[in-house]
């Protein structure tokens, strides 16, 4: 919206209005004064005719010439009187004077004047009201009669004559010009001054407001030092108050503000510094970790290893006894010497899956991915776990897809996966069946274990995969076993980037599920 | 007994007596040495058929020595069999690349191993 200063807003809405109302009020009064001097004008005209015909009569009657011309010199004697004529009774002009006298044409006149009369006319170029008596002789009758009595044609009264006045109405059109003049300056001086008051009234309102708007302007570029001086006790004046109040509260509230955001800032200040230094310190702390996990892992790497070295001795002579190496051997000493080995290979397994493992931990182990067959996998556990299976008097069974493609894998990884969930299904089964499943299930590869064995309890089974754990302590002593290679499982599964799962009834049996994908990508870790 | 040499280098004194009393009656001749070094050095002294080196060696590891053995003139083609208790991912590749010509992973089975020999170098 297009700006306008208030003043000129009330300017615009009072003024016009105002001059048209005294501008109306002047045209009416004009026409007024214009009325009422028209009418003493014309009473006086009639007042000067009816008397110079009444006081005419004997001269004209007598056509006393000098008398009438004494006469015309004493009415003329008003300037207004521009011309006086007399006429007698056939019209004949029997004396005239005054200065436009020259300018009445005998054409122009009425010929017979019978009551008094007057018309506006133009003489020698000056407005002129002319008016007309006649002059009767009767001489019971007074001059006064005359204005009230029209005349008649009685038998008594009888017209001699008639007397012509022109009054000029220069005087008139003079003092109306007069009235006109004043009026307008009446008007104009009301346009002045309504100016003046309007102009002086704006400012006297929006003299605060500037200074309210100039307020507002510094709050919004943010001082609130500023207060605003009152000068009136009015609207504007409590606005002004107002604002005062506002612009304290404001200063107050965004003091407070900029305190609690300093506080702020302080507390966050504090808080990064305090974050850093745990940070720090945790990061520090897993450091030492991270350093002890490692050392803890060399170290069972190391003793996994230095207790490899005897048993490979032990196992060696073991069998060379066997062997029949030493001598021949007394069917005896065999049995337990058969026993020595099958102890033997069992330590071995536990401290291979602890070397793994701790492999595992320390970050140590990486995949050998190449492409292997999936029918070998499954081939080799089937021959190794097959005679177990069948010692005990358990169905074993695999079933594979028809086709199967070659997997991209590790190899030996995958196979010791399977055949640890393949070697615990025959551990805990003491009747049915194992069956051993693969599939391809789009871009995954499915192996399952399903057994008929004892089960796993629901609320042991998120524990399942952790390390060191069996469903139970006591099956250790029953079954023995580390309780490590589910949790190896698990990490050659993740490693591969896949997933395994575990479904059980308790006494019904188990059935243990790990997929990855058909081809593994480099890279994964733990 | 000229039957072919065999040179086990190897640190652990059980783990040579059983190659040794496995090794008795055959016609294999058994040369020991106890670290990379001595084994080098007793190659190139005595020219065995065949070698049976241990990985985790003092001094210089077995993969090191084979791959010493394997730049020595003569010993481009002797067989030589890697030994080593890390049963692990890439410890035959190793082997392999350090030029040994099979693996075994210890704990072995000395029937086995005596297989192998008999491949690698029969007697007569």
């Amino acid at each position: 919206v297009k700006f306008r200063s208030f003043a000129a807003r009330i300017f615009w809405y009072v003024v016009p209005a105002f001059v048209l109302f005294v501008a109306i009020q002047g045209w009416v009064n004009v026409r007024e004064q214009r009325r009422l001097v028209t009418a003493e004008f014309i009473k006086r005209g009639e007042a000067i005719v009816v008397h110079l015909a009444s006081s005419s009569e004997l001269a004209v009657f007598a056509e006393d010439t000098q008398q009438l011309v004494s006469l015309i010199r004493g009415a003329t004697k008003d300037p207004d009187v521009a011309y006086v004529l007399f006429r007698g009774d056939n019209g004949r002009r029997l004396a005239d004077g005054g200065r436009q006298v020259a300018a009445v044409m005998p054409a122009s006149m009425m010929s017979r004047v019978d009551r008094l009369q007057s018309r506006t006319v133009e003489r020698g170029g000056e407005r002129v009201v002319e008016f007309m008596a006649p002059i009767v002789s009767d001489v019971r009758k007074s001059a006064d009669e005359f204005l009230i009595d029209i005349p008649t044609q009685s038998a008594t009264a009888q017209i001699i004559g008639d007397v012509i006045i022109g009054l000029s109405l220069k005087g008139v059109d003079q003092e109306v010009a007069t009235y006109v003049r004043w009026w307008g300056a009446i008007t104009a001086a009301f346009l002045i001054l309504t100016t003046v008051a309007i102009y002086f009234f704006s400012r006297r309102i929006t003299r605060p407001i500037n200074t309210l708007t100039k307020q507002a302007q510094r709050i919004a570029a943010g001082d609130l030092d500023q207060q605003i001086a009152i000068t009136f006790r009015d609207e504007i004046g409590q606005l002004s108050s107002a604002f005062n109040d506002m612009t304290r509260a404001l200063k107050v509230h965004v003091g407070e503000k900029e305190r609690v955001l300093a506080e702020l800032q302080d507390l966050n200040r504090t808080l990064e510094d305090r974050v850093r230094e745990r940070t720090a310190e945790v990061e520090e702390r897993s450091q030492a970790l991270a350093l002890a996990s490692r050392h803890k892992s060399d170290f069972l790497a190391n003793v996994s290893h230095e207790l490899r070295t005897p048993l490979n001795a032990i196992l060696g002579f073991n069998e060379m006894i066997l062997g029949g190496v030493y001598g021949d051997l007394p069917e005896d000493v065999r049995v337990p010497l058969v026993d020595i080995g099958s102890s033997g290979k069992h330590l071995l397994r536990l401290i291979n899956d602890v070397l793994d493992l701790s492999k595992i931990e320390a970050g140590r182990m990486d995949l050998n991915l190449g492409d292997c067959s999936v029918d070998d996998i499954v081939t080799t556990v089937r021959t190794y776990l097959l005679p177990l299976a069948s010692e005990k008097g358990v169905e074993f069974e695999t079933r594979a897809a028809p086709n199967l493609p070659l997997a991209y894998c590790d190899g030996k990884r995958i196979t010791q996966c399977l055949m640890n969930l393949a070697g615990n299904a025959v551990k805990f089964t003491r009747a049915g069946r194992i069956t051993i499943a693969v599939e391809v299930n789009d871009d995954l590869l499915v192996f399952s274990v399903s057994d008929t064995g004892m089960g796993i309890a629901k609320d042991q089974i998120p524990n399942l995969f952790a390390e060191f754990r069996q469903a139970d302590a006591t099956i250790a002593r029953d079954y023995g076993g580390t309780g490590l290679g589910l949790s190896i499982t698990k990490k050659f599964v993740d490693m591969h980037g896949g997933s395994i799962s575990v479904k059980s009834e308790l006494g019904r049996g188990s059935m243990f599920t790990f997929s990855i994908p058909l081809r593994a990508k480099a890279e994964v870790t733990t | 007994m000229s039957g072919k040499t065999i040179l086990y280098v190897e640190d652990n004194e059980m783990n040579r007596k059983i190659v040794r009393d496995l090794l008795k009656r055959t016609s294999y001749r058994l040369i020991e040495a106890p670290d990379g070094e001595a084994g080098v050095a007793m190659a190139v002294e005595h020219r065995p058929d065949l070698i049976l080196m241990d990985v985790q060696l003092p001094k210089i590891s077995g993969l090191e020595a084979t791959r010493t053995l394997r730049h020595t003139s003569g010993f481009a083609d002797t067989p030589i069999i890697a030994i080593t208790s890390f049963a692990l991912t890439g410890d035959d590749q190793k082997a392999k690349e350090a030029g040994a010509t099979a693996y075994m992973a210890k704990p072995y089975s000395p029937f086995e191993l005596l297989e192998m020999i008999r491949k690698l170098a029969p007697e007569k």
